[in-house]
């Protein structure tokens, strides 16, 4: 009678440690998932900026500089590479280009009423929003991933199996959190 | 997330007092109270069907023993019948009569066995029926997938060349990556009514129903919102639930069509059509019609009725001979109706639509998660409430939509409010004030009278008569979202005050004699078909067995 006892704890123990196990290996995929997502939206504005640059060439040929400042940021942006934090930096340099640059485009009248720059602008406006949106769920699924990791009696399997907790998105300083505003 | 058209200048200008949260909720907080109480709700619909399968079971029994005798009887020519089932039968008659006796003529009350055998021999033969054909029809319908017919009516492929919907389907593909689903497909209708659903089976194949009237009235974080709801709907599994909740009156309704066929060609058409969407012809939209064929005998005079109509005009000997013939077929058929109308009506349908509201809720709550923006959502609301009411596609896609239809809130009001938002942002105004001043606005406008949409008949809840909304009311679904952070005047707070209770105890308390007298008239009409319907029943089947005895 013990011995069944002790069998039925150990099984009891053995099954709950395999369903938290596969619970935080789901969960840990849907984290790198979210941000891999975040990488492939921010991959679509870098495909974006040529488009936008090129369908304001013909009417802004004396604002060269901010152009050229839009496509610079684009680069490096594109070139920097796996390290998160310049990344992150490189990416908000980015965004403040852009918004400085649609802040110009208003100065254009007949530019911003074009057909080609108002669904520029909502790719954009969009891409930004897709940008905000994936980083949200990254986010959420790192609080959940992390919440599931620490909590008793889960912790107990996350420690010895080596899930360590992951990182949130997040912003770097207080001039960034200031969400450009895209004036149109 | 936030767009460059701010809709709320009154956030930005000034903040003036308005009516911010009350009773603060976080939307998981909200996620979760609402999935309890549709636990709860659903175990009360379970127990409302299984109620209404008993006296409908009591109802099939006499007929189904009938059918069972007759053709033990003319199998006894061909084959011999084992003396057992023979002795089977005649204990359950006897088991039977022995509790009738007591009720009518006072006898004593048999022993608990007994009653057990009888009670068994009663009622299970009606509730495997049922059961059976509502898992028959559940499991075809789940494949089949909700709201089907939406594709129908000319829905189309939004076109990238128009701004509008491209930024649908742009806003989709953000809200896909916030719920982390990947990006669902989306179908426009050139309709007038502004509404949206989502169809499909299943989460993975779901599909998002957007009328353009959408398109051209909301904001583009209103329209976020919107899809938010939807996407959040399904990712919540409302398909399935809406399938298994339909299947319910499908299963009713293909019992009606069963009874009907041998008497009538709708029914048997009906049976047809659903034969091949059961061997995998057509898809979701024929399922609905399929649905809408079996349910209409429920409604308006099935074949069986018309039959008696016809017979009734033509007053000859003949006619009149046939109608005798028919009357017993004819009474099971109308108890069997009259019966699953009652019990829905009063049973089973008031929680299965405050089970599907706890979903509406819910799905607002998972939009404001994946928006984090409440007021995106309310005012969504608010304008789709004025625009949204006449739903296209048929009772079995309305409870799918965002919004339900509209009571009492006509177009040019709605449109009204919207101008009066503008000009009064920044007060401290309820939806009901605003609702009073542009009411007033439009009567002083000379020659305007303002009209209220009909009422429409084809939502689910007019199936039975329609006693409860399957959409909660706009006002209650804006008090919850100022819950959740929304800054809109919906006034008051989310829950009754002790006073509005004491209010509502009170009315309750002073109609509940005239409640329980309609609802005691009721079951006793109930339980005089089923005791008639014995009659008839029994009757029908001793002449035909003395017929078949004849026969050679």
């Amino acid at each position: 009678m013990q011995n069944w006892i002790v069998i039925g704890v150990a099984a009891a123990a053995v099954i709950y440690v395999i369903a938290a196990f596969n619970r935080l290996v789901s969960l840990r995929y849907r984290v790198r998932d979210a941000w891999a997502q975040i990488d492939v939206q921010l991959k679509r504005r870098h495909d974006l900026i040529p488009n936008l640059v090129n369908a304001v060439k013909g009417y802004m040929d004396h604002e060269r500089e901010t152009l050229e400042s839009v496509t610079r940021a684009r680069q490096q942006a594109m070139a920097a590479g796996a390290d998160v934090n310049s990344r992150a930096a490189a990416e908000a340099a980015l965004t403040l280009a852009t918004s400085k640059f649609m802040a110009l485009v208003e100065a254009y009248p007949a530019l911003r009423a074009s057909e080609n720059m108002l669904s520029l602008q909502e790719d954009l406006n969009s891409t930004e929003n897709r940008i905000a949106f994936a980083r949200q769920f990254y986010n959420d699924s790192v609080m959940e991933y992390n919440t599931a990791r620490g909590t008793f009696p889960r912790n107990l399997v996350a420690g010895p199996f080596g899930f360590r907790p992951a990182e949130m998105f997040a912003l770097e300083d207080a001039g960034e959190r200031a969400a450009p505003q895209v004036k149109i | 997330m936030t767009t460059s058209e701010g809709n709320k200048p009154s956030l930005e200008t000034s903040w003036a007092p308005i009516p911010g949260p009350v009773n603060r909720e976080s939307f998981f907080e909200a996620q979760r109270r609402n999935r309890r109480a549709t636990w709860r709700l659903s175990a009360v619909c379970i127990l409302a069907v299984l109620f209404t399968g008993i006296p409908l079971s009591l109802i099939l029994a006499p007929p189904v023993y009938g059918l069972l005798l007759v053709g033990l009887a003319l199998a006894k020519r061909y084959v011999a019948v084992p003396p057992e089932i023979w002795q089977t039968l005649v204990q359950v008659g006897s088991s039977v009569g022995a509790i009738l006796d007591h009720f009518s003529n006072n006898k004593p009350l048999p022993p608990p066995d007994v009653i057990l055998t009888a009670a068994a021999a009663v009622l299970l033969p009606g509730i495997v029926i049922q059961f059976f054909l509502w898992l028959g029809m559940r499991a075809l319908f789940l494949r089949a997938g909700a709201g089907g017919v939406l594709l129908t009516l000319g829905a189309r492929v939004p076109s990238t060349e128009d701004l509008k919907e491209k930024r649908l389907v742009d806003v989709v593909a953000e809200m896909a990556i916030a719920g982390g689903v990947p990006p669902l497909k989306v179908m426009l209708l050139d309709s007038e009514a502004g509404n949206a659903a989502v169809v499909g089976g299943s989460p993975k194949d779901a599909t998002l129903v957007v009328s353009r009237r959408v398109l051209e009235e909301l904001e583009r974080d209103e329209l976020q919102a919107v899809v938010a709801h939807l996407i959040g709907s399904a990712g919540n599994g409302d398909l399935h639930i809406a399938m298994t909740m339909v299947s319910v009156y499908q299963a009713f309704g293909l019992l009606n069509t069963l009874i009907n066929a041998p008497f009538g060609p709708r029914a048997r058409r009906a049976l047809w059509a659903l034969m091949r969407i059961g061997f995998r012809r057509g898809g979701t939209a024929e399922a609905d019609q399929v649905s809408e064929m079996l349910t209409q005998g429920l409604q308006a005079s099935d074949d069986l009725e018309s039959r008696m109509d016809k017979n009734q005009q033509k007053a000859g000997c003949l006619s009149n001979a046939f109608s005798m013939v028919m009357l017993p077929a004819f009474f099971f058929n109308f108890s069997l109706k009259f019966t699953m109308w009652v019990f829905s009506f009063l049973l089973f349908e008031p929680p299965l639509a405050w089970m599907w509201r706890t979903r509406r809720y819910l799905a607002d709550a998972s939009a404001v998660q994946l928006t984090r923006n409440p007021d995106g959502l309310a005012s969504a609301l608010e304008k789709l409430s004025g625009i949204g009411g006449s739903i296209v596609g048929g009772k079995w896609a309305s409870h799918l939509f965002i919004v339900g239809e509209h009571r009492g809130m006509p177009l040019e009001l709605a449109r009204q409010m919207e101008a009066f938002r503008a000009e009064h942002a920044g007060q401290q105004l309820t939806r009901e004030q605003m609702i009073a001043l542009a009411r007033e606005a439009l009567m002083q406008r000379k020659g305007f009278q303002l009209e209220t949409p009909p009422a429409r008949d084809d939502t689910l809840e007019k199936t039975t008569g329609g006693a409860v909304s399957f959409h909660p009311p706009i006002a209650k679904r804006l008090k919850r979202l100022q819950a959740l952070g929304a800054h809109f005047a919906a006034g008051g707070s989310p829950h009754k005050t002790p006073r509005q209770r004491a209010v509502l105890a009170l009315i309750l308390l002073l109609f509940s004699p005239l409640l329980f007298l309609i609802v005691g008239m009721m079951l006793t009409v109930v339980v005089m078909l089923i005791g008639l319907n014995f009659v008839f029943t029994a009757i029908a089947f001793a002449i035909i067995l003395a017929l078949v005895r004849l026969i050679p």
